[in-house]
């Protein structure tokens, strides 16, 4: 069930009433009660996603606990998590990797063909996997201790408020909090509401709205001229951005108001003055992930400067292959990771300009994560091409639906304005924010712009297909 | 966890105040509109009160000039055409000219979107949404659409959802409404005809909901003894009958005249009467308007 669907709002304070209404010293009923709910808003999809995501539970969980046991503890984890990650790949990369195997042999001029996937991928797959996946490892890595009580261990899986998009918990975060559920807190159910609105706000007005103008360019690109193509790339990265922060900040927000304290997804990442800054801001429970699993194993940057550029690489390449089983995800990684060696050779990364400097180089990162999301965007390598190619093309400027522009921008002056005032001015926020009737003002015009300007069959959340 | 309660329920509270606050301002700027869209729904929705009335598609709003039938039937005239709409919309729009009178000649120019499973039927009852609170358009939303969906509808807000610019825009511009008809400009080329294959409704299949809609429509204006003619007019473009064959149907069920002229001789083989495939221009469909007239008394006087 999505956060921003009607159904939600119907259930959901449902949810809230039951879960308090549990006294505390009946921990495990209200355990009980979110590992039910969890798995029937899961159910609610396809019923048999659920089994894979009992898989992924049951296996990562007794991987963990037969680490404890064994001396070919190496052995056990790789098992572990190839077993863990099975339905990932099946789901997710068979077809890819049938049609790539097919074009390959029939190159030699063998043609033999399995029969593709029509089936649908279980959804949030690749963000409770991942972080099945980061516990087990985890538990290897001896960052963690192994959970050997399963359900709470399955809570930590299949939480709902996380499941279809992240953020992607660590063990040592979350599992704590699942362990001595914590009491109703007032500020933070509060501060949950707020993270709910605003989190809604950047879906329906501002992603679902950009959506529209997007979605019209995307699919049409060879009618329009280059001011449309462009306007359409810059306005996919606020859609991306609206559409993906929007559901992380709900997620945030429906966890705390029901007690629990998620890892923020988002830090303002357009405000980044590189790629790598960038990284720290964008899908920071991701970043994080494949930083500890897979760029510090490889040896981080406590090796050569070769070694390190090719760690780099080789970590976003397998965030790209994350995205997507599509070439256009894998070159939006690689991307992302040519970027960044680059600035790391210059060593761009490791300071922050300030005045003109700073602007210009948040426009010039802006640019290149614009000219990514292109790619990222594109239905093949070759799309992306053409699009890029159609947006030097300055041939007159259409203006099909002038409200919808108008909505977009509306939404986008909110965005910049709170966005601006937090990066660039928290203390005024804080000191603003002390005033109830500031707050409740705030908070009514951010539900009238909901109610009026969004789009409410925007439906399905780009990262929910990842 | 009780002062989190109370500031929700105050909230709710304090959210409804608002929400018919702003209900009424819209309503008074939907009222005072200048010109556009705004003052042409709430013309259409309130005030009409036109001899005859157009229905239809965006081909009925480029197809069927008020003026010359005015001036031909001397009654007055009003194209309630909409683009991308059908007899959902219409569907609805009559039973709020009926709240008020009745019609002495109504035109449909059937198209698509009348039948066509293309898109979800929710989308057509959007022009809809600012009226539901009249009796007539509720019922028909009760059968459209489920409970959550009217759930929504009794916020004013979510009734004027999407349309704020518009409305404020028609009340700062002067659009003319040019009683709904929407004149087109230039022409296609002439080569442009068979590259064209028509699309229409059977590529999507019927739509079980609206052909029952139609039917109800039709049904409707007959008892009421309504003068109705039902035309499909001319496109530039491969023909296909097959589509219309239902509405044929109905028709003849009901006695009412059903023109099929979508390859009419002088105007479907001239393309410097189109301006698209499926729109006639300015020039195109006042030759057409001139070519349906003597149809349309023959409807009056019968």
């Amino acid at each position: 069930m999505l956060f921003n669907s009607f159904d939600f709002l119907i259930v959901f304070p449902f949810i809230f009433l039951l879960y308090w209404v549990i006294p505390i010293k009946y921990a495990n009923i209200r355990k009980a009660f979110l590992i039910l709910v969890s798995f029937l808003l899961y159910l609610n999809w396809k019923p048999w996603f659920s089994l894979v995501l009992i898989w992924v539970i049951v296996v990562t969980y007794l991987f963990a606990l037969w680490l404890q046991k064994t001396d070919r503890q190496k052995c056990v984890v790789v098992g572990g998590v190839v077993l863990a990650l099975l339905p990932l790949l099946f789901f997710k990369y068979y077809n890819f990797v049938n049609e790539l195997v097919w074009s390959l042999l029939s190159c030699v001029g063998l043609r033999y063909e399995l029969k593709g996937l029509n089936w649908a991928v279980p959804i949030g797959i690749s963000f409770f996997s991942f972080q099945a996946v980061g516990y087990l490892l985890d538990v290897y890595h001896k960052r963690v201790e192994v959970e050997k009580n399963f359900w709470d261990y399955t809570l930590f899986v299949s939480f709902f408020p996380q499941i279809l998009s992240g953020p992607i918990s660590k063990a040592s975060e979350l599992l704590p909090q699942i362990k001595s559920l914590p009491k109703f807190n007032y500020e933070k159910a509060r501060n949950g509401m707020q993270w709910l609105l605003w989190g809604l706000f950047l879906k329906v007005v501002l992603a679902d709205r950009v959506g529209l103008y997007v979605d019209l360019i995307f699919n049409n690109y060879e009618h329009y001229s280059g001011w449309n193509t462009i306007l359409a790339a810059v306005l996919y990265s606020f859609q991306i951005y609206g559409d993906f922060a929007g559901y992380s900040f709900m997620a945030v927000g429906v966890a705390k108001l029901l007690g629990f304290d998620l890892i923020n997804n988002f830090d303002r990442p357009y405000f980044a003055q590189s790629v790598t800054n960038f990284w720290r801001r964008w899908h920071i429970s991701l970043t994080r992930w494949l930083t500890q699993q897979v760029y510090i194993p490889l040896g981080g940057s406590r090796c050569s400067k070769m070694r390190q550029y090719f760690n780099i690489m080789v970590t976003f390449l397998v965030s790209g292959i994350w995205h997507g089983a599509n070439w256009t995800f894998i070159v939006w990684g690689v991307l992302h990771g040519f970027f960044q060696i680059i600035e790391k050779a210059l060593g761009l990364g490791k300071f922050e300009s300030k005045g003109v400097l700073g602007v210009l180089r948040i426009g010039v990162t802006f640019v290149l994560v614009t000219l990514a999301w292109v790619i990222f965007r594109s239905p093949s390598i070759g799309v992306a091409v053409e699009f890029i190619a159609s947006m030097v093309d300055f041939n007159g400027f259409v203006v099909n639906d002038i409200n919808v522009l108008f909505y977009s921008i509306m939404a986008l002056v909110v965005l910049f304005v709170w966005e601006i005032l937090s990066e660039y001015k928290r203390d005024f926020v804080l000191k603003l924010s002390q005033y109830e009737v500031i707050r409740w003002m705030v908070y009514l015009f951010i539900v009238v712009m909901i109610m009026l300007m969004g789009v409410f069959d925007g439906g399905q959340f780009i990262y929910a297909n990842f | 966890m009780k002062k989190f309660l109370i500031n929700i329920f105050c909230f709710c509270v304090l959210l409804v105040v608002v929400d018919r606050c702003m209900g009424g301002v819209f309503d008074y700027l939907r009222e005072n509109a200048k010109g556009g869209a705004t003052k042409e729904l709430h013309y259409i929705a309130n005030e009409s009160t036109d001899d005859v009335v157009v229905f239809g598609s965006s081909r009925a709003n480029h197809h069927y000039v008020p003026q010359i039938i005015e001036d031909s039937l001397d009654l007055t005239c009003f194209n309630m055409g909409q683009g991308g709409n059908g007899i959902v919309l219409m569907y609805g729009r009559y039973q709020m000219l009926l709240e008020r009178y009745k019609p002495k000649l109504i035109i449909y120019d059937v198209s698509s979107f009348d039948f066509s499973n293309r898109h979800d039927n929710s989308r057509y009852l959007n022009l809809l949404k600012e009226y539901y609170d009249k009796d007539c358009i509720k019922k028909e939303f009760a059968q459209l659409v489920d409970w959550k969906e009217r759930c929504k509808l009794s916020s004013k807000m979510f009734q004027a959802n999407s349309k704020v610019i518009t409305i404020f825009g028609d009340n700062v511009l002067c659009q003319d409404v040019n009683k709904g008809y929407i004149p087109l400009y230039g022409a296609v080329t002439d080569s442009a005809k068979y590259q064209y294959e028509f699309v229409d409704s059977t590529d999507w299949g019927l739509d079980s909901v609206k052909l029952s809609l139609f039917e109800r429509f039709v049904c409707d204006i007959k008892a009421r003894d309504i003068p109705l003619v039902m035309f499909v007019s001319p496109v530039y473009a491969k023909s296909a009958r097959v589509d219309y064959v239902e509405a044929e149907k109905i028709c003849a069920k009901y006695d009412v005249p059903f023109y099929y002229l979508m390859e009419m001789d002088g105007i479907a083989d001239d393309y410097t009467m189109f301006q698209d495939r499926t729109h006639m221009n300015n020039t195109g469909a006042e030759k057409y308007m001139r070519e349906i007239i003597p149809l349309l008394r023959y409807a009056l006087d019968k």
